[in-house]
């Protein structure tokens, strides 16, 4: 796919996920950003691989900051591309102490998880691929794996309420 | 790849479990299902955590067995026939010797003579902190999951020379490592050497100590991950077209570390940039590859300690600091590692 082709795509992607989470009027306006600010800052970037990692980046940082600001309708304040620096590194405050707050949540839950699927996050976390997960744990195929990753990710979720996020 | 196929991917997307072509299998899809795109979005806040070492290294240790933390093994170790029955032979013998013990002599007055004084002499701290031995992010940690006591630093590969320096024979004497795994540091040194190396302490420790070891890593074909030569700085490294490739770097000090990516046409691009401490080991990227395709393009990494940064904030350097973005960092120690991918 070109890059063309590919930004057409995840407009469409993105237009449809920010509706379900913020309306559909500030998601217009949100997508519009997103695509910017990809314009703007990546146009060296025209992989899949690099391009919707990115789109998720921005998007998410957009909404979260609609959602702080609780902005009205047509009161929207845009934020400009140079604000918005991925690559700098740096978080505001409000963005660490949600992380913050993430990681306990995470190690509360993960303190819940027995067998299996304790090892399996445990191996996940030190950077293991699943085909070397596969040898550690004795699967018989890379699918049991994946398997097992799917039911314990699911288990780690109802752990955490559902979400990763603490408020949705 | 279908979705139901993807969707078994998706729990290592975040942790960064998937392999390059695994990852780019699972985006492609959830470019064309909206229902894969938006549990990918939702992924992301939980990949930003993982993406920082310290926080993966803290969750890892919430999952470490119990008997591998410190407390467990004391625990475990005390509870067995041999120390439990030893413990208790020794309460006893502890409880006869009070028992059998004359009251002593009521002492009204006892005169002590001053302790006399010592010297006390504090060598300089190690370079290398001791670290836990779990890996926080490296696949091909093979070296450092065998290093299972906790105060054992795993061990690392001898440091690599430093921009072409060769390093000073008073300091790299005080890199080699004990048999016990601790690094001698200052106690090697005679009195006269240690009062050169410490007049001159700012210039040749950083000149002679590398802030971090590095190696470029190059995927195998069972999806392994492994180092290959460790090239000098300024040298070229070359690949093939479509190698999945990355940097694997290992702070030996505590700072700021950043890896930019330079290519011809292109503007900078900082792929990693993050506070480290001494031990922590980073990807960069942190997930999937380099980009592979033919060229030349060019890693240059610093580490800039607190003193360095704040040196440059108070420099006139600030006034003329490059857009966000935009790599321009003179520091004392940047490596540069050419790559160059041809067919």
């Amino acid at each position: 796919m070109t890059r063309e082709q590919i930004l057409t795509t995840l407009r469409e992607r993105i237009l449809a996920y920010a509706t379900s989470r913020i309306g559909r009027d500030p998601a217009e306006d949100l997508t519009q950003e997103t695509l910017l600010v990809i314009e703007e800052k990546y146009s060296h970037l025209d992989a899949v691989a690099d391009l919707v990692p990115l789109s998720f980046q921005i998007l998410r940082f957009k909404i979260a900051d609609y959602q702080r600001r609780g902005v009205r309708r047509g009161e929207f304040r845009t934020v400009s591309p140079d604000g918005l620096d991925l690559a700098d590194g740096s978080e505001d405050a409000q963005t660490l102490l949600e992380r913050k707050e993430l990681e306990e949540r995470l190690h509360k839950a993960m303190g819940k998880l027995e067998g299996r699927c304790r090892e399996l996050f445990r191996l996940k976390l030190e950077g293991m691929s699943f085909r070397e997960i596969q040898t550690e744990l004795g699967a018989e195929s890379i699918n049991t794996v994946y398997t097992w990753d799917l039911r314990c990710r699911k288990r780690l979720l109802d752990l955490m309420g559902g979400s990763w996020e603490s408020r949705r | 790849m279908n979705i139901p196929e993807a969707e078994k991917l998706l729990g290592g997307y975040a942790t960064g479990t998937l392999t390059p072509a695994e990852r780019e299998s699972l985006l492609e899809a959830s470019l064309h299902n909206q229902a894969l795109f938006e549990a990918l979005a939702d992924e992301e806040v939980l990949r930003e955590l993982l993406a920082d070492p310290a926080a993966r290294r803290r969750l890892s240790a919430t999952l470490a067995p119990v008997s591998e933390t410190l407390p467990g093994r004391v625990v475990a170790a005390l509870w067995r026939p041999f120390p439990m029955a030893a413990a208790a032979g020794f309460a006893a013998v502890a409880i006869a010797v009070v028992l059998m013990q004359r009251p002593s002599p009521v002492e009204v007055a006892q005169v002590f003579a001053p302790p006399p004084a010592v010297a006390v002499e504090t060598p300089p701290p190690p370079a290398v902190a001791p670290r836990k031995a779990r890996s926080v992010i490296s696949r091909d940690s093979r070296v450092l999951r065998d290093a299972k006591e906790l105060d054992q630093p795993a061990p690392l590969p001898p440091p690599p020379p430093t921009a072409g320096k060769p390093a000073s024979p008073v300091v790299v004497g005080a890199l080699e490592r004990q048999d016990t795994g601790k690094a001698v540091f200052a106690e090697s040194l005679s009195k006269e050497k240690r009062q050169a190396a410490a007049d001159e302490a700012p210039k040749v420790r950083e000149e002679a100590i590398a802030p971090f070891h590095w190696e470029i890593q190059r995927q195998d074909g069972a999806g392994v991950y492994r180092g290959v030569s460790n090239p000098a700085s300024d040298t070229t490294v070359a690949m093939r077209v479509g190698e999945s490739v990355r940097l694997f770097l290992e702070a030996r000090q505590a700072g700021h570390l950043v890896v930019a990516l330079l290519q011809a046409g292109r503007p900078s691009q900082e792929i990693f940039t993050r506070q480290v401490q001494p031990g922590d080991r980073v990807l960069a990227p942190a997930t999937g590859s380099l980009n592979s395709a033919a060229g030349e393009r060019e890693l240059v990494v610093t580490l800039e300690t607190a003193e360095q940064l704040r040196a440059r904030a108070n420099s006139s350097l600030r006034s003329q600091a490059p857009p966000a973005g935009q790599v321009s960092r003179e520091t004392s120690n940047p490596i540069r590692i050419r790559l160059k991918f041809v067919d």
